[in-house]
């Protein structure tokens, strides 16, 4: 009997150390159960350890694969050391109550009620159980305490127990399989549950390791109580949370950090208001109650973060990024197109700076800044009075950034946009951001002005912005020069920009909201006026600026020739960006001749850009326009002395027309093309005396008329009407020519003319004459009758009788009307086309013949654009037009998309 | 546009005159370049009966290719020649290098094309130009320099056999048609 309770009892303790060893799995209560109550009651049954420990064994054989391995090694240890113990206890049998065994079985059984009492709940079904401690039963506490002393002094209760161990190492390992067997599947399903909000998950989550928090403790705290001196007591405490909140800490699974992310989000667009836009710059972007509100929640949420083990590095990096995230979002949102300017109240206080970088500046300081230093305090960190400063840096800098991707919109509304260029003059101070600044700059003005879709005059439009914008934010016009090459480069290919910045300077300024001047650089004229008078003061003072307070130095990127440019002078600039001095003159030399030829009574304006013109490129230079304006005034005068003499020799009838004229220097004048034609016989005379009376005048000279420049009055008196018009002199001699017929043929009807019969007899170009034939159908004066046959409109019921065709006619002259420069073009620009048009046939001629005999149009585009020395003002089309015209006349042919020679 | 060509030396961002530029090398290429865009255009504006050159089909103005038509009344009468200019890039003060493609039988040109023409070597000056040499390429195929030729043969032949000569001719002519 002794043998046989001898040999159950060294089972059960072998069972025991086997399971001090492994820490019962959680998945298996019934073991633990069984155990507990031997360890209770020594000695019930023989058989009663038996099932527990193959239970135990098939247990640990269906644990994961993983832990498997780690376990049969110990096991192995396990057993072996079980086995000596068998050995010994076989052989002295009879020695049961010798001191050594003793004191190992009381250390087992005190092992036994300890860890039985700490041991963590093996199911959880949901956070809530963890709550439940066991209930403190005042007799189970008693022996509780003498084992949990003997446990942990085994040296001094229990000197001869050979095999003892730490309780504490043991309780954080069973934590530690706790955590990632029952804790974190918990977790898992929490963030999986997406039907409730990211709080509320991350809320259950934080209950749920709270609670696993709470029984981890209680358990420590019941070792604790154990311990006699604080200091060791807390020691343990500190190593045993430090130790939990490792494992938490480890445990950032993708769907956690994605939650936090979330939450934090959340409550940081409230709390530091990015989420409003709408109020704009006041003092408060969100309501303040909500973000107080926000603020608390997001404390208390880091609070317990804290507590539970994931406010650790990890959360620390995450909320840098979302902090850093935030800031970039409520730039965007606040300042993003807000180019308000310090109102009235706050220019009051002095060196109000740009309103949004301050603003942006005082939200760093005392929200953001806050933010970051409540929760950092909570964390454990601490931020440094050098770390604001940084941020507003950073801030400052994006908002450069925001500012930069802007300019070219702030340059597009100007002045309205100077709130920006504040934020912007005042966030760009060094070279690289200058740089940055430029770059950004060129790049958007290439994407959204340089291309050919945009008007010439919107580029020069945008391109005075831009001066006054680019001065406005850097007065030395380093960055300005800059950004402007492109520019001036696509306005070089811009044949009509001199032409536009011409008639501009020449439009009347009085007129610039007038809608007569769309399509016309008016401002340039406004511009004009005002500077001109500005002007005269400052040219004296800029030479030595001793007194000058507002004196900076050069700025340090600016270039080796750099010079300090005296004012804004859009003007100067504007024009030194089109190109060679003399090409300018050129182009404003026959602008000003077709303004002096019209009917034009005062020139003042001319005069007046003479004037700045000459200034700027010196009188020589412009001495030709000079005589020209001098060639109109004199003609007058000579027109008025001519006329006096002619009355006067009776050569002039009175009732003869009236004729004027203007006399030009014909070395000064632009050439101006030569379109003669019969004048109609009256006119004929008049001119034929008024020349005579002109070489009277002036001997040596001699007049050669331009008879299709000019303009003359007619009055035609038809059946049912009469028509008062001015009209151009070919337009006149046109109409003239259906004069006549109607004394002749008196009742026949209406006058009726063929084109070929008009060109034979006036002798008139044809496009010129084609023109004026539709002049004239549109002013419904004459009908086209078909046949290339007019007839004069005499009443305009007949018109009414046909009514369809006529509006038919109306509607194809309308058209044509616009369509008049086409016709035009070829022949203006004949001579010079002609020869262009040669010389680019040589050109493609030697191609083929030399580099290749076929070539695809691309390469042939490709090959004139880059080897004729003034570039080929050709499009792709236009090539293409030619080569096909050189198709039908034989000299090409296209094979296979390239074109080659035609052999000979 | 007749001032963007002016402007293309001083203006820093025309694309033209870098692109011009990329494709050289060494302190004097924009003056070669410039020279040789001049003589285009001068060639382009005032061709000369009966020979013509351009550059290369890639754009390489230091390499071109010309073609002479032969004279009437010479054995080389209806053929037409190609050569190649290969520009050096201390041009004019060097002369170009030419060469043959099309295979030609004549006194002063060997098998593989090379040219015995004093202008061409140490008679260069800067005056001469791309036409005035194809002229005188012309004209040396009407009227060899037998005293000095690469080609005995041929300069045998020409002053003994002139149908002898003006078969071989023929029969060394091929039209070389590159793609």
């Amino acid at each position: 009997m002794a043998i046989t309770t001898t040999a159950a009892r060294v089972r059960t303790r072998k069972q025991n150390v086997f399971r001090s060893v492994f820490p019962p799995d959680a998945s298996q209560p019934a073991p633990l159960a069984s155990a507990f109550a031997e360890a209770g009651e020594p000695i019930r049954s023989q058989g009663a350890p038996l099932p527990s420990a193959s239970s135990s064994a098939s247990s640990s054989s269906s644990r994961p694969r993983r832990h498997a391995a780690i376990h049969s090694a110990g096991s192995a240890h396990g057993s072996a050391s079980a086995t000596g113990r068998r050995t010994r206890g076989n052989q002295s049998t009879q020695q049961s109550s010798s001191p050594g065994v003793s004191d190992q079985v009381r250390w087992d059984r005190a092992w036994h009620v300890v860890t039985s009492r700490i041991q963590l709940p093996t199911s959880v079904a949901v956070e809530d159980s963890f709550g439940a401690l066991v209930p403190e039963s005042q007799d189970l506490d008693v022996t509780f305490y003498d084992s949990l002393a003997l446990v942990l002094d085994p040296a001094a209760l229990a000197p001869q127990a050979a095999h003892t161990e730490d309780i504490l190492l043991w309780h954080s390992r069973q934590v530690r399989q706790h955590f990632l067997h029952q804790v974190l599947p918990l977790l898992a399903a929490c963030t999986s549950s997406h039907q409730r909000g990211h709080s509320q998950v991350l809320l259950s989550i934080i209950g749920t390791l709270e609670a696993a928090h709470r029984q981890y403790l209680y358990g420590l705290m019941l070792i604790v109580r154990g311990f006699r001196d604080d200091t060791s007591a807390e020691a343990a405490t500190a190593k045993f949370r430090r130790d939990v909140h490792a494992i938490v800490g480890n445990s950032w699974t993708p769907e956690l950090i994605a939650v936090i992310r979330n939450v934090l989000h959340h409550s940081l667009r409230t709390i530091l208001g990015s989420t409003s836009r709408d109020s704009g710059l006041g003092p408060g972007w969100s309501r303040e109650a909500d973000v107080s509100k926000a603020r608390g929640e997001l404390l208390g949420l880091l609070e317990s973060l804290h507590q539970v083990g994931l406010g650790g590095d990890k959360f620390q990096v995450l909320f840098a990024e979302m902090m850093d995230a935030c800031m970039l979002d409520f730039i965007q949102d606040s300042y993003s197109r807000v180019w308000k300017v310090s109102d009235g109240r706050r220019k009051s206080r002095a060196a109000t700076g740009p309103l949004c970088l301050n603003h942006l500046c005082n939200w760093i300081e005392n929200r953001y800044g806050r933010l970051a230093v409540e929760v950092l305090s909570r964390l454990g960190g601490q931020v440094a009075w050098s770390d604001v400063e940084r941020w507003r840096e950073v801030a400052t800098g994006r908002l450069a950034t925001l500012r930069m991707h802007e300019l070219f919109d702030i340059v597009l509304h100007w002045p309205d946009s100077k709130g920006g260029l504040d934020d912007l003059a005042a966030s760009v101070t060094t070279p690289q951001r200058r740089l940055q600044l430029t770059d950004a700059f060129s790049a958007t003005l290439q994407a959204r002005l340089l291309h050919p879709g945009r008007s010439t005059l919107d580029i020069l439009q945008t391109y005075i912005s831009m001066i006054r914008t680019f001065h406005a934010l850097d007065h030395s016009k380093v960055l300005l020069d800059r950004v402007v090459p492109a520019l001036k480069l696509c306005l070089w290919n811009r044949d009509d920009a001199i032409g536009i910045v011409v008639t501009g300077l020449l439009a009347n300024p009085n007129t610039a909201n007038a809608e007569d001047n769309d399509g016309k650089l008016v401002e340039l004229a406004v511009i004009l006026n005002e500077t001109s008078q500005q002007h005269q003061g400052r040219v004296d003072e800029e030479d030595l600026g001793w007194n000058d307070m507002s004196w900076v130095p050069d700025p340090v990127d600016a270039g080796v020739n750099y010079k300090r440019p005296k004012n804004e002078d859009i003007i100067g600039t504007l024009i030194s960006a089109l190109g060679l001095q003399d090409v300018f003159i050129k182009e404003f030399q026959s602008i000003v001749a077709e303004r002096l030829l019209s009917k034009q009574a005062s020139f003042q304006q001319e005069i007046k850009v003479l004037g700045l013109l000459k200034k700027r490129f010196g009188e020589a230079a412009l001495q030709n326009c000079d005589v020209m304006i001098r060639d109109i005034v004199d003609s007058k005068r000579v027109d008025t002395v001519l006329r006096r003499n002619l009355r006067n020799d009776g050569a002039l009838e009175a009732n003869s027309l009236s004729y004027h004229s203007k006399i030009l220097s014909r070395l000064f004048w632009p050439s101006l093309p030569k379109d003669p034609f019969t004048v109609p016989l009256p006119v004929a005379q008049v001119q034929k005396k008024y020349e005579a009376g002109f070489e009277q005048l002036k001997s040596s000279r001699k007049l050669n008329w331009l008879d299709h420049l000019g303009s003359a009055t007619v009055k035609l008196d038809l059946e049912d009407r009469s028509i008062d018009l001015e009209c151009k002199t070919y337009e006149a001699a046109v109409i003239y020519e259906f004069h006549d017929g109607g004394d002749e043929s008196g009742t026949s009807g209406p006058v009726q003319r063929s084109f070929n019969e008009l060109w034979e007899k006036l002798m008139m170009d044809e496009d010129l004459l084609e023109s004026a034939l539709k002049f004239w159908v549109a002013q419904r004066v004459l009908r086209d009758v078909g046949n290339k046959t007019y007839v004069v409109l005499e009443t305009l019921d007949s018109e009414l009788g046909d009514k369809d065709v006529m509006e038919d006619q109306v509607a194809t002259g309308g058209d044509t009307e616009k369509e008049q420069p086409s016709p035009k073009k070829p022949k203006n620009m004949g001579a010079k086309e002609r020869e262009q048009r040669t010389m680019y046939w040589q050109f493609i001629v030697g191609m083929l013949t030399n580099s290749s005999p076929a070539m695809p149009l691309g390469q042939i585009a490709m090959m004139m654009k880059m080897l004729i020395a003034d570039g080929c003002p050709w499009s792709n089309e236009e090539l293409q037009e030619f080569l096909g015209e050189k198709i039908t006349e034989g000299e090409l042919e296209l094979v296979g998309g390239k074109y080659r020679l035609v052999k000979k | 546009m007749d001032y963007s060509g002016d402007d293309q030396n001083s203006a820093p961002g025309s694309v033209q005159a870098s692109k011009l530029n990329a494709a050289r090398k060494g302190p004097d290429s924009q003056s070669v370049t410039k020279r040789l865009q001049t003589e285009l255009m001068t060639l382009m504006t005032s061709p000369a009966p009966g020979v013509s050159a351009f550059p290369s089909a890639d754009g390489n103005l230091m390499s071109w290719t010309a073609t002479i038509e032969g004279p009437d009344d010479t054995p080389y009468s209806g053929l037409t020649f190609k050569l190649s200019f290969a520009f050096p890039s201390n041009y004019p003060y060097a002369p170009p290098t030419v060469l043959f493609k099309t295979p030609i039988y004549h006194p002063n040109v060997d098998f593989s094309g090379r040219i015995c023409l004093d202008i061409l070597k140490d008679k260069w000056t800067a005056a001469y130009n791309i036409q005035t040499v194809l002229l005188s390429l012309q004209s040396l195929l009407g009227e060899p320099n037998n005293a000095s030729p690469l080609n005995g043969e041929a300069a045998e032949l020409w002053d003994k056999d002139m149908d002898e000569f003006k078969k071989k001719v023929l029969g060394r002519h091929r039209d070389i048609e590159e793609e």
